[in-house]
């Protein structure tokens, strides 16, 4: 907890402004009804029952600015962070928007009656039914792999039924027309609902267009040892982009960025002089077991570049600590090969966990980029062929104090892996005395 | 640790945003406890300016040309006889003149109609029900 509080106090100024700009932009729809009361109608617990069912709507509109993957104030936290506070968020805005009318009903049981077949109105309707569209989004993205939705649905699902529950609930609120009928609160949500509409369709409309302009091509398809293959881009027309190393790309192959086919990967190469990209992709979902499939020359629209996973922000460390496990290498590629360019000098150390020798993709390259540079590259096998030498079984705190240099606790630790690995990784180095702030990871797996 | 960052982000705003809308349930509680004691309906202005300003505009509501509904059906005169109604009936106005038209009307000045219905439009009414 300690840890976890210096890394908030290294981020306070950027987490306060974050949260500041979030309350500034949630908060108007509240004050505005202090300015403007409306004659009450059953007493103090109505009225908060009244205020979450108002907050929790203006939560709900806020999700869509949180996920649009707007850079500005995704640049401190890194986009992961901005998704799993998404997700989070998710939580306490159910709790709210629950509250709401159960608050109404204890304070005021005679609106029951309200409920009865015979006299259900529009007003009542459509709360209820934003309500269910809300838990429907929330069971089919906290379970969508149980339930068994491919990516591509669950995302198109996830948009259509998030759209129809504010509309819903904007509906729940025209009709009932009581707290917000004085003209400046219908004007404010009014307001608040056209630059929501206009967000929707920059981030589905006018995004999509800006990548059409810009269209890569697969200029290679190799296949890497543990079915991983590497694909390389280059733009087609245009410059490319400038990046930093260990950064990842929305990208949308075979399909139109229109389609919202797009996934998420880490750029797997260094900054190119031509502009080209590498992914390398590991088959794992029902997008990527296709991924060997890419014909070159394929199209492709690319969608980057997001995170802060990236030595560039840590320049002063007197080096780096990388531990990737199995495809969870693709970005220390990245960031192995920015600092070879570099011709980084300082010490370094690289921990590369996969299940046998013969699984790890692009070994030779790793080989290669140890030559470059002062590199100490550690396999871990955790199935070693009988005549191995090297480590083997999962990284323990012992095997990272045998390999790390003696300033360990100074060094900047960049994690990469399956989720398990990186929990239990990240709990040795925190025992050894790292500090939780010298700790970074990218999440990628969040529904 | 990110996640656990964005976790304690989201509780904290979530917090604040029940905190916030507890404190606007308790500002307007105020603001309404304050209102509960006053008589003077114009006190309800500086608390609900639009709402006041918009019962202030029923006050122009006169442009009804079929106002007088006797002289509009002069039958009702002499079918009414008798009956108060048969002095003056006129068409409902805004609510600004809810009170007045009750209070002004010739069945109350002449006749002593009761006009009871004016006692739950008056400001009073409140204290009236609690006695």
């Amino acid at each position: 907890m300690r840890d976890l509080m210096a890394m908030v106090n290294k981020q306070k100024y950027q987490a306060w402004f974050w949260l500041g700009s979030y309350l500034i932009l949630v908060l108007p729809p509240l004050l505005l009804m202090l300015a403007i009361p409306t004659p009450a109608k059953a007493g103090f617990w109505w009225d908060v029952g009244i205020g979450l069912g108002f907050s929790g709507l203006i939560m709900l509109m806020m999700q869509f600015f949180i996920t649009s993957r707007l850079k500005i104030p995704a640049a401190p936290f890194g986009m992961d962070v901005i998704y799993y506070f998404h997700r989070y968020l998710a939580y306490t805005m159910l709790f709210i928007l629950l509250s709401h009318p159960l608050l109404l009903l204890a304070g005021n049981p005679a609106i029951l009656a309200e409920f009865g077949l015979q006299s259900l109105s529009w007003a009542i309707l459509s709360g209820a039914g934003s309500l269910l569209l809300i838990l429907l989004v929330m069971v089919s993205s906290i379970w969508r792999k149980q339930i068994g939705i491919a990516y591509d649905k669950w995302r198109l699902m996830h948009l259509l039924l998030s759209v129809g529950a504010v509309a819903l609930a904007f509906l729940h609120m025209w009709a009932i027309d009581y707290y917000s009928a004085a003209p400046p609160i219908k004007w404010l949500w009014i307001v608040i609902a056209g630059c929501l509409t206009v967000l929707v369709l920059q981030v589905r409309l006018l995004r999509p267009w800006r990548l059409m302009r810009k269209p890569w091509k697969v200029t290679s398809v190799t296949q890497e040892r543990g079915d991983c293959w590497t694909l390389t881009l280059t733009p087609d027309g245009h410059t490319g982009l400038t990046f930093r190393a260990g950064q990842f790309a929305w990208l949308s192959l075979r399909s139109s960025p229109f389609a919202m086919k797009e996934h998420p990967f880490s750029i797997a190469s260094a900054p190119a002089t031509d502009g080209s990209l590498q992914f390398t992709i590991k088959e794992l979902g029902d997008f990527t077991r296709c991924i060997g499939n890419t014909q070159i020359g394929t199209t492709a629209y690319v969608d980057a570049p997001y995170g802060i996973f990236s030595t560039d922000l840590h320049p002063e460390a007197p080096g780096y600590v990388f531990i990737g496990g199995g495809i969870g290498i693709a970005p220390i590629f990245s960031l192995l090969q920015t600092l070879a360019q570099c011709e980084d000098k300082r010490p370094h150390v690289l921990f590369a966990a996969h299940s046998h020798w013969d699984r790890i993709p692009r070994r030779e390259e790793l080989v290669s980029i140890a030559t470059q540079m002062n590199l100490k590259t550690v396999p871990v096998l955790e199935e070693p062929p009988a005549d191995w030498q090297g480590e083997s079984g999962y990284i323990t705190s012992d095997m990272l104090l045998h390999y790390l240099p003696e300033q360990y606790k100074d060094y900047e630790y960049f994690l990469c892996g399956p989720d398990v690995m990186l929990k239990a990784v990240k709990r040795q180095l925190t025992q050894l005395g790292v500090p939780r702030s010298h700790i970074h990871s990218e999440l990628f797996d969040m529904v | 640790m990110r996640e656990q960052l964005a976790r304690l982000i989201a509780l904290t705003t979530g917090l604040l945003m029940i905190a916030a809308v507890l404190l606007f349930a308790w500002v307007q509680h105020q603001q309404r406890q304050q209102m509960a004691d006053t008589l003077d309906p114009m006190d309800w202005a500086t608390l609900y300016p639009l709402h006041v300003a918009s019962f202030m505009q029923g006050a122009e509501d006169l442009a009804d040309t079929n106002y007088d509904r006797l002289a509009a059906n002069p039958f009702r005169q002499r079918a009414w006889a008798g009956n108060a109604f048969a002095l003056e009936y006129n068409a409902p106005r805004s609510h600004y003149y809810s009170q007045i038209d009750q209070q002004q009307s010739r069945r109350t000045l002449e006749r002593n109609q009761p006009a009871s219905c004016v006692h739950c439009h008056a400001a009073e009414a409140p204290g009236l029900v609690e006695l």
